[in-house]
């Protein structure tokens, strides 16, 4: 009789710990395995940039992926050489300063800062001699490079030496260096965007959002975090009008109205009682859901059709993106890539619309 | 390099295993110790075993009866299991065991079963052959989900006794695994298959 009651008991606790997203057993029969791609995947991924036809990442150094015939193909025997021996790169763009695009990187070396340069397009392959010595950039360590307002303005984000450093933003138009934010911060800027009516720069550094005509940046007063002591991660704006700020306690602040008001999810977002820090937005224009990038949780899909928007994790828990770092996306059409720290994954089914993809590459 | 780590561990246990008995049989034939009598067990006397080999993924089993692959690697198992004698041929008692398998994206399947155990014994000195029924709860984990599994384990040994208190021996245990889902299409039969040695201890 007492086995009969155990069994029982059994029975209800097996059926009272079902998953309701399915079971492990279902979720090991669906799991197929990710294509890995010959890109290294313990590398932390600083940025991807395309000059078609071809993709250019900074993993370490920058290797050249081809477009054509698909899929893509990396280049891991020869990079784009750097401008000193074992430099890495630590951000990189495509920006056209006219007449057309070049590679844009910043470079450090073991032994310390090595500076921004350029390789020129449209197919390049060498930084060396590549320098950009503008005084306002040309001593500094590049922490950010931004591509704004349509493609006209790159943000370079700085690092000054000193004790201890200090950080700033320097705004290159294609001809001339100028001052964004002065070395005065005490915080790396971590985000830059800008909306378009009357023509405002946004950044993140530290605990504050700054916002501002060029040269005249101040901290945004409209913005009411969850936290004073709040970290705000990264700023971004879709299509000139609307922003979005990400913070390291779980927070996506939305506005539609260029920072008039914001609106946060409805609650800090948590995975086991821990709190998702968030790194980055991206999206196509005008789209109601938008990718938000995590430190260790993967990405979530922002939904700002709703009020207040709300957050769903990416779903797929059985391969390596679930748990990534993700600092940057690109998009390009219907092609997703992911920067992570430990690789760069690509997806060929992007729908901008609902942030839907079909499969993951590790490249 | 956990693989490699493990696969190894497991290759030095199962070596140990095997050879610990020869290594002793031999020493007991240089000293000429003239052969003991079969042992008799009779109610009170108990026995403690540990077991550590391969696990073997064979299959999911829908509710609905329909097969599929389970993707996964094959890995290692272990338990460590508690008996006492009714009779000299029924022994009851409990076991916990442990397996770990890769899934293909290199995570890893861990469970944790929790059995009560019955086991029907035939002896013909030196040699035992228990057949055995576990019934119990198999704690699963993967990657961020854990459950709970109704589980039965149904199984033969073959073992060799190397004298009154030691046997030694091979194990074949099926692991029958019951996943139920709040999703009705989506509950799951999980069916392994343990291949283990065996040292067991009576006093």
């Amino acid at each position: 009789m007492k086995a009969r009651i155990a069994i029982v008991l059994l029975v209800m606790i097996s059926f009272l710990s079902g998953c309701p997203e399915g079971g492990i057993y279902y979720t090991l029969e669906k799991e197929t395995p990710t294509t890995d791609n010959t890109l290294k995947n313990g590398i932390p991924i600083h940025g991807v940039a395309k000059l078609v036809p071809a993709y250019y990442v900074a993993a370490g150094s920058v290797w050249k992926g081809t477009l054509t015939p698909a899929p893509v193909a990396w280049d891991t025997s020869t990079p784009i050489t750097p401008p000193v021996d074992g430099a890495l790169c630590t951000a990189l763009v495509a920006f056209d300063p006219g007449p057309g695009l070049d590679l844009y990187g910043g470079f450090i070396t073991q032994s310390g800062n090595v500076g921004l340069y350029k390789a020129a397009g449209p197919s390049p392959t060498t930084f060396v001699g590549g320098q950009i010595t503008d005084p306002l950039v040309v001593d500094k360590q590049v922490a950010l490079l931004e591509v704004l307002n349509g493609g006209a303005e790159l943000v370079i984000s700085t690092v000054s030496p000193g004790d201890p450093f200090s950080y700033g933003l320097v705004l290159f138009d294609g001809t001339t260096y100028s001052t964004l934010f002065p070395d005065t911060a005490t915080k790396p800027f971590t985000g830059v965007a800008f909306t378009s009516t009357p023509g405002t720069y946004w950044a993140v550094s530290g605990t504050s959002l700054y916002s501002g005509a060029a040269g005249a940046l101040v901290v945004e007063p409209r913005l009411t975090k969850s936290a004073t002591e709040e970290v705000l991660t990264s700023v971004f704006s879709d299509n000139g009008t609307r922003l979005f700020v990400t913070s390291n306690l779980g927070y996506v602040y939305y506005s539609a109205d260029e920072g008039a008001t914001w609106t946060p999810n409805a609650s800090a977002m948590k995975v086991s009682d821990t709190v998702v820090s968030f790194l980055t937005v991206a999206g196509g224009p005008n789209q109601s859901k938008m990718l938000v990038g995590s430190d260790g949780y993967g990405y979530y899909v922002l939904d700002t059709a709703v009020t207040p928007p709300t957050l769903a994790r990416f779903a797929d828990s059985t391969i390596g993106l679930y748990t990534a770092s993700i600092s940057r996306f690109l998009i390009d059409e219907n092609r997703l890539f992911a920067c992570t720290l430990k690789g760069l994954w690509r997806t060929e089914s992007f729908d901008a619309t609902d942030c839907s993809v079909e499969s993951w590459i590790q490249e | 390099m956990n693989k490699r780590f493990l696969s190894i561990f497991i290759a030095a246990v199962l070596i140990m295993c095997v050879l610990a008995p020869l290594a002793a049989q031999d020493e007991q034939d240089k000293q000429g110790k003239p052969k003991e009598p079969p042992p008799q067990y009779t109610l009170g006397d108990q026995t403690l075993s540990i077991n550590a080999g391969l696990f073997v993924p064979l299959f999911f089993l829908t509710y609905q009866f329909a097969a599929a692959s389970t993707h996964l690697t094959v890995g290692g198992a272990g338990s460590l299991n508690w008996m006492a004698y009714v009779n000299s041929w029924l022994r009851v008692g409990i076991e916990v065991g442990g397996m770990f398998a890769f899934s293909p994206n290199g995570n890893t399947l861990l469970s944790l079963p929790i059995t009560a155990k019955a086991s029907y014994i035939l002896s013909s000195y030196p040699f035992e052959i228990p057949f055995s029924l576990g019934v119990g709860m198999n704690v699963v984990k993967y990657i961020d989900k854990s459950m709970i599994d109704l589980i039965l384990k149904p199984g033969v040994s073959g073992l060799w006794a190397y004298n009154a208190s030691w046997s030694f021996g091979l194990n074949a245990t099926y692991w029958w695994s019951m996943q139920f889902s709040k999703t009705a299409d989506q509950g799951r039969i999980g069916n392994f298959l343990e291949l283990s040695l065996c040292a067991l201890y009576h006093y």
